[in-house]
């Protein structure tokens, strides 16, 4: 019994100065860098939620503290000093990088985070536009919980966007350190008092390399084979005539050598009819000729944008890392190196329209 | 002079009255007629007088002489003639009538059943099913289980234990199904008990169990006759003590004290899922304030952003730190439960109310303890009372405090550290040889091993 005694006392004086109640943390649920004006500095800018002892008051509150460092670790002590509660990064979801920013080496902010024990590996990370801490302070009107905004989007809780591609902390350094296979971040822009996060960004393993327009951010998304609903539009001469919601989709791709090495893509998706312009109902006829139209456009617009990956050099899904997957060489790198530029895309897309609504 | 030589029956009936001197209860009377003479001393608490009218005192005016009246009483199954002295006193003490007549003295029984009827179960509850409980006689529950187990193979050992309160206790089992390594134990630790008073069954289950320290009670305590045949249908021993409500079984393993007798009743999925929800309570009463401190003292991050800045938003007017928090409420809410036990029933709820539902409200508005605390003491309070078998929902009570203090130093891998605790001292836990926390065992199985 003295023994237990004896063990709880010195258990008790072991936790030490560890234990802080929870309403002495200050919760940071986003966090923005930036370059800052001075060289060589950062702006880190942190968004520290603010608890509310009445429930009824809701918990919107937050506020924003901005450190300049040379680095984040550095920012990190220096943003101690600027608030009286210890900062808590257990609940940081969303980690914002300026534009400015994206064009110089991400690395080291990347690797920053993931070495910290708190902040969550399930993270978002995202660029933002004009740059993070003004992205950081908006906060949209729908915004109930400081942050949930962006982790809501990132996360396909609330609102489904197939122009939103998400990248999470542990996939972006997995895709970093990976030979083969390219980060893709979502740009967040401000607009006013909203965000809108409708666009990608293609990096190398180290900085920018080309903006997405919303179209091809949504194309890639397919290509990505991510289950996401979006919707098509058929046109023919400039005139549209048929539009459908995409519920499903799936999209393999196949890497063949030879003469002509070629990277062939077999997109399948399938739909409900929404809108039909066409006068009469919607017979078989038709919706044939608008899964002809929707392939035809698909197809031109997913080589275009395959090409344009191909031309930056870039490579968001992960072609290199297949081929060196599939092919055991000495040297399978340098040989996908050497292919890379050179390669040919084609795109086999199938739509298949299987309702018409709940009308004819 | 005439030198009156005692003889055995005088002096036997001396020493009697002299070991039971100051008893104001005794009565010891000489019964007359003509030359018809007996002596009987007995005592009157314990002896029922319209027994002693009937077939003892009216018989002795009617029968011929003293030699026709000894024979008259000596016919009866009540009738028992005790070896010596001693035995007579033990006898008396019992409610029997010590007659004395012809050289030779007798034991009658005329024991008053001051125990109550068959009464409803109030300490294990059920919804269906039968709603008799034991009663403090245990003839009387010898009945109750003969009507429900009617079958030869159904034995009964009595041996009378605590060597003041000379306790009888009736050792009940199927002796086709019972485990005969388990009965040998059971007989050779109840040799071995010492007491001088055993009045409770409880007090015979740590007797028995054989361990001075323990947290889980290794035999289950019950009122509900129908559980004890279910636990001789399986091979179980019942021990069932005189004078009091509650029997014993054993051996019993962990599972036994989360099974109501309503699982039978129900249908199969319904019984799994009542299971289920008590397992659950008790994971949730054991680990829900430990929890709490953990979450808001150590690792805030792992629950959603929610329900951090709601628990961080309802803890910023407490003063005292989680654990403290935590800890008044718990002590409040033993308070809350103790009191309303003790209470008269009529009492009972308006405490619980007035305690809980005031007390509570004001706590929080008085920012004393935080909203989402008050949620949670009322939850553990409700779940610790999902367990079945009162002894184990006890146990469970006190558990949590040491889950709270390891919580407290440790943060989760203190809670974890609990778990595995448990886990590892109910393994090495045995119940009459049997291993106790044979979760995967086959309950109906007469060994306790699957």
């Amino acid at each position: 019994m003295k023994k237990i005694l004896l063990f709880v006392c010195i258990a008790a004086l072991l936790s030490g100065c560890n234990i802080r109640d929870v309403e002495k943390r200050a919760f940071v649920v986003a966090m923005g860098v930036d370059k800052a004006k001075e060289k060589d500095k950062l702006e880190i800018s942190l968004k520290v939620s603010l608890p509310t002892g009445d429930p009824k008051a809701g918990l919107s509150k937050f506020t924003i503290i901005t450190v300049q460092a040379e680095s984040i670790a550095e920012a990190m002590r220096i943003a101690k000093s600027k608030i009286d509660k210890e900062l808590d990064f257990g609940h940081t979801r969303v980690i914002m990088l300026g534009k400015n920013l994206l064009s110089e080496d991400i690395k080291p902010i990347i690797y920053w985070a993931q070495r910290r024990r708190d902040i969550q590996m399930i993270s978002h990370i995202a660029a933002a536009q004009p740059d993070a801490k003004t992205v950081i302070a908006i906060q949209p009107k729908t915004e109930t919980i400081p942050g949930s905004y962006l982790v809501n989007l990132f996360d396909r809780e609330g609102s489904e966007s197939p122009f939103v591609i998400p990248e999470y902390l542990f996939d972006l350094q997995r895709k970093i350190s990976e030979f083969g296979w390219d980060p893709v971040l979502p740009l967040v822009e401000a607009q006013k008092d909203n965000l809108v996060v409708e666009r990608a960004i293609l990096l190398n393993d180290e900085k920018m390399k080309v903006t997405l327009s919303p179209d091809e951010t949504r194309l890639l998304n397919i290509l990505k084979d991510d289950e996401i609903k979006s919707s098509f539009t058929a046109i023919e001469h400039g005139k549209i005539k048929y539009t459908i919601n995409e519920e499903s989709s799936r999209a393999k791709f196949r890497i063949s050598e030879g003469n002509h090495p070629t990277i062939t893509f077999n997109v399948k998706m399938s739909g409900v009819l929404e809108e039909d312009r066409v006068e009469g109902y919607f017979t078989k006829e038709k919706a044939q000729e608008a899964a002809r139209l929707i392939e035809q456009e698909l197809n031109r617009k997913m080589v275009k944008l395959l090409m344009k990956c191909q031309k930056s050099k870039v490579d968001p899904l992960g072609f290199g890392l297949r081929y060196q997957a599939t092919h055991v060489k000495k040297d399978e790198q340098e040989v996908w190196n050497e292919l890379y530029p050179r390669i040919k895309f084609k795109v086999n897309s199938k739509v298949d329209i299987q309702s018409t609504g709940i009308i004819k | 002079m005439v030198i009156k030589v005692k003889t055995e029956n005088e002096k036997v009936h001396e020493w009697l009255k002299q070991q039971l001197e100051d008893c104001a209860d005794i009565d010891d009377r000489e019964l007359k007629a003509g030359d018809k003479k007996a002596k009987i001393i007995y005592l009157k608490s314990v002896t029922d007088s319209q027994i002693i009218n009937r077939f003892i005192i009216t018989p002795f005016y009617e029968t011929k002489d003293t030699k026709e009246f000894m024979e008259y009483v000596v016919s009866f199954p009540a009738e028992m003639e005790p070896k010596d002295q001693h035995e007579a006193l033990s006898q008396l003490l019992k409610g029997f009538v010590i007659i004395f007549a012809e050289n030779k003295y007798v034991a009658f029984q005329a024991k008053k059943m001051a125990g109550s009827g068959v009464t409803e179960a109030s300490a294990e509850v059920n919804v269906q099913g039968s709603p008799d409980a034991l009663t403090e006689n245990l003839e009387v529950n010898l009945n109750l289980i003969r009507h429900r187990y009617q079958t030869a193979n159904l034995k009964v050992e009595l041996k009378v234990i605590g060597s003041i309160s000379q306790s009888a206790a009736g050792i009940l089992y199927d002796s086709t199904k019972v485990d005969n390594d388990v009965l040998k134990e059971l007989k050779k630790r109840l040799d071995s008990i010492e007491a001088e008073v055993l009045i409770t069954a409880g007090e015979l289950e740590q007797e028995l169990s054989g361990r001075k320290f323990h947290i889980f009670p290794t035999v289950v305590v019950t009122e509900r006759p129908d559980r004890l045949v279910k636990s001789i249908e399986q091979g179980k021993i019942v021990v069932m003590l005189d004078k009091t409500k509650f029997a014993i079984i054993l051996p019993s393993i962990f599972q036994d004290f989360f099974a109501a007798m309503d699982d039978r009743i129900q249908l199969p999925l319904v019984g799994w899922f009542l299971k289920g929800i008590r397992y659950a309570g008790l994971i949730a009463t054991l680990s829900l304030p430990a929890f709490y401190v953990a979450f808001a003292a150590y690792n805030p991050e792992i629950l959603r952003v929610q329900l951090t800045l709601m628990i961080a938003g309802s803890r910023v007017p407490v003063p005292y730190p989680a654990v403290i928090e935590v800890l008044l409420m718990l002590i409040m809410v033993e308070f809350l439960i103790e009191a309303s036990i003790r209470l008269p029933k009529t009492i009972g709820p308006t405490a619980t109310t007035v305690g809980g539902l005031i007390l509570g409200t004001a706590a929080t508005e008085a920012g004393l303890v935080g909203n989402v605390m008050i949620i949670l003491v009322s939850a553990v309070a409700i779940t610790n009372f999902v367990i079945p078998i009162n002894m184990m929902n006890f146990s469970v009570r006190v558990l949590r405090y040491a889950f709270l203090l390891l919580a407290s130093l440790f943060g989760l891998v203190g809670i974890v550290l609990g778990f595995v605790g448990i886990v590892v001292y109910l393994s090495q836990v045995r119940s009459f040889g049997r291993p106790y926390f044979n979760i995967l065992a086959d309950t109906n199985s007469r060994k306790g091993i699957s």
